[in-house]
């Protein structure tokens, strides 16, 4: 079957607004291609691809004018069933995809519902489990964040739909999970399938597309292949140096320190020390236990055996000196604007002002925070925790749904705390961007325990860098 | 749903479920204290035999204490040590029916009802339902997690700040959870016109049999005992 992607003329807006998300969009995918949809956040990638697997108009609806064909048939007549047996979408926020307990009932749930036989799902959900890494009789709630990532990319390329559609499938994952997809979706389009990713992460893949597409402000802006992509990328991103300090004192000590959910043990008889003033970047495979060492330093695990020390610092006056940044901010948002987000507990309007600007937030002052994009949400949070002036900044994920420029502008905006109010950073991180620019030293987790300690040099290891 | 692991209790969530009914039914209409005690002992004998008994202990950890509390209560208002008894068997006998629903698992109860021809909206409706319980869970720690990270302290903060913390967080979560739950069920076929199958179609097991046939004892022993006014 020779697989198409045809789109004429696609305009849309949501509802009663005046502008529109997409300007007139002329494309056509053919079978065999992995394309990459990058630009800056906003301009719409992800509502592109919401058109194309028929979400919008049929559930977020909007004005939408043109024709997309997909595989030669108009799509706009056909219900979101008869789309779904053509197209496979994995979309953003994996853990709000899931319905079942068990991996391999999850991976099960699509291909049930497309009728295959269970003899067949049976074959399906063994050789995916492969491909994901993880057992079929795992529970889910006992998965770390990259590895229902994992999951659900899974339980969609499953479905065997022949055109994938992947709203920022790498955000959570590492790099080694990551590659090995990739060699998997690039195998799919040697067999005549099509594959569209929207991805922040450039240099994770733009080593295995065939095409790329620059969208700036609803429009195609640029139509590129591999090559000239790899060359726009690495115009794109300037290299920062991390400032070295030399003589540190300890920040936190742990010793034998060991921790878990229900019956998991997640850090295993972990001794380090962290060290004040040091930019710290904890590398590791899904489910190693990076989040939960930072949810250790931050002294929201109760239940841990081994010891943690905190120097004095950490705590002043009864409060704590610990800004920590989730994996999500929406849970940290709770004000009516991003100024009153980020003056929550600023000491005063010049500092709320000052941390505002550092970190570009000035048109979006007034903005409610939560009508944000997920990217902009971090970059309130973080924001937000820095205006506190804490002694120490944990960052799981920071750059997440941050475009090429925002990384940049948050790179340097952290670069001057650490400088001027010398609040240490420790952040964990899959994204060779931050890493690359913020690591001075680099803890690499397996299994709960430390693999490796050690400078920057660890990175070329970790992320293959002489390949 | 609880920490016990539902795939080492095999059996059929439809029996779990008509199990649960008949046991509250039938026992409420048990009139000697006795007889009461001994039907549900004979429950949960049966049953911890078929791998529920860790899940019936965390259940009457709960519960017996509660029951002896509104016994007392019941014996203060003057319903004397029978009345009591009988309260504190009635409030076992509802934690025990409980077991048998809490324990069932999501996906096997969703997977028998599509197998007896319930329509698909039903048994997914049932899953999402039991499987939306811990997730909110989940997010209401993240949130009361979220909340001290960002410095609101609820005895201290104010009612309002203590609000707008928790509650917008979890309002906006929640919508965006059954969202993306909506587009991704959408995405993944639930609505196409071809005849679902199902994965590890659920049969009736020799243990289901085996605690079937224990349970018809117990419930006509109860009525025999009873008839010939045993107690």
């Amino acid at each position: 079957m020779d697989r198409s992607i045809l789109i004429k003329n696609l305009c849309f807006r949501y509802g009663e607004q005046r502008d529109w998300i997409l300007k007139e969009i002329n494309l056509q995918i053919d079978g065999g291609e992995l394309v990459l949809i990058s630009g800056i956040s906003g301009v719409g990638k992800s509502t592109l691809l919401a058109c194309i697997n028929g979400i919008i108009p049929r559930i977020f609806t909007g004005e939408l004018t043109g024709a997309i064909l997909i595989n030669g048939v108009q799509n706009s007549g056909l219900s979101m069933g008869q789309i779904a047996l053509d197209i496979g979408s994995v979309l953003q926020e994996p853990d709000s995809q899931i319905f079942n307990l068990f991996v391999a009932d999850e991976l099960a749930f699509g291909c049930e519902n497309l009728g295959i036989s269970p003899t067949e799902i049976d074959q399906r959900v063994k050789r995916y489990s492969r491909l994901i890494e993880l057992a079929e009789d795992a529970r889910i709630d006992q998965l770390s964040g990259g590895e229902k990532a994992r999951l659900v990319i899974g339980s969609v390329l499953m479905m065997q739909q022949g055109i994938y559609l992947l709203d920022e499938p790498f955000a959570n994952l590492d790099r080694e999970s990551s590659q090995k997809l990739l060699v998997y979706l690039q195998e799919l389009t040697v067999r005549g399938e099509i594959v569209i990713i929207v991805e922040h992460r450039l240099d994770l893949v733009l080593p295995y597309i065939t095409r790329m597409l620059w969208m700036d402000a609803g429009e195609i802006a640029a139509d590129l292949n591999r090559e000239e992509a790899q060359a726009r990328y690495r115009r794109l991103f300037k290299n920062h140096e991390p400032a070295l300090y030399i003589k540190r004192s300890p920040l936190f000590k742990l010793a034998d320190f060991s921790c878990g959910y229900g019956d998991k043990t997640v850090l295993n008889k972990l001794t380090a020390n962290l060290m004040v003033m040091e930019n710290l970047v904890i590398l590791g495979e899904n489910g190693s236990g990076k989040t939960t060492l930072l949810k250790a330093l931050a002294g929201l695990i109760r239940k841990f055996t081994g010891q943690i020390w905190r120097s004095s610092a950490l705590e002043q006056n009864g409060v704590q000196q610990i800004g920590y940044v989730y994996q999500n901010p929406g849970y940290q948002l709770f004000m009516d604007t991003v100024y009153n987000e980020v003056d929550f507990q600023s000491n005063s309007p010049e500092n709320t002002q000052y941390f505002i600007k550092l970190f570009g937030l000035e048109s979006l002052q007034d903005v409610h925070p939560h009508s944000l994009s997920e990217g902009q949400k971090r970059l309130v949070t973080i924001t937000a925790m820095a205006a506190i002036r804490p002694q120490v900044l944990l960052l799981d994920e920071p750059s997440v749904g941050l475009d090429s420029l925002s990384l940049d502008n948050l790179i340097r905006a952290l670069a001057e705390i650490r400088r001027e109010l010398e609040t240490t950073i420790i952040m964990v991180t899959h994204d060779l961007r931050s890493a690359q620019c913020f690591a001075e030293r680099v803890l690499i987790l397996k299994d709960g325990r430390i693999a490796a300690d050690g400078n920057t040099g660890l990175l070329t290891e970790y992320f293959n860098l002489d390949d | 749903m609880w920490s016990v692991d539902s795939n080492k209790i095999p059996l059929h969530p439809l029996g779990n479920i008509i199990y649960s009914i008949v046991t509250l039914s039938w026992g409420l209409l048990i009139r000697d204290v006795r007889l009461l005690y001994i039907f549900i002992f004979s429950l949960v004998i049966l049953f911890s035999f078929a791998g529920y008994f860790k899940a019936v202990i965390k259940v009457y950890r709960i519960v017996i204490p509660l029951g002896a509390v509104v016994g007392l209560l019941a014996f203060l208002l003057g319903d004397g040590l029978i009345g009591s008894l009988m309260t504190l068997g009635r409030i076992s006998l509802l934690g025990f029916s409980s077991v048998l629903v809490v324990t069932i698992d999501a996906t096997g109860l969703a997977r028998s009802l599509t197998q007896v021809g319930a329509p698909r909206w039903l048994s997914l409706g049932f899953l999402i339902t039991v499987r939306f319980i811990p997730v909110l869970k989940e997010e209401i720690q993240r949130i009361r997690e979220a909340m001290m990270v960002r410095g609101v302290n609820p005895k201290k903060a104010g009612l309002q700040i203590t609000y707008r913390a928790f509650v917008l967080p979890l309002i906006i979560r929640l919508i965006k959870i059954s969202d993306t739950l909506a587009v991704s069920l959408e995405t993944r076929g639930f609505s196409t016109e071809v005849k679902g199958t199902i994965y590890r179609p659920l049969h009736w097991s020799v243990k289901d049999c085996f605690v079937s046939f224990g349970f018809i004892i117990c419930i006509i022993s109860v009525v025999f005992i009873q008839w010939i006014g045993l107690f």
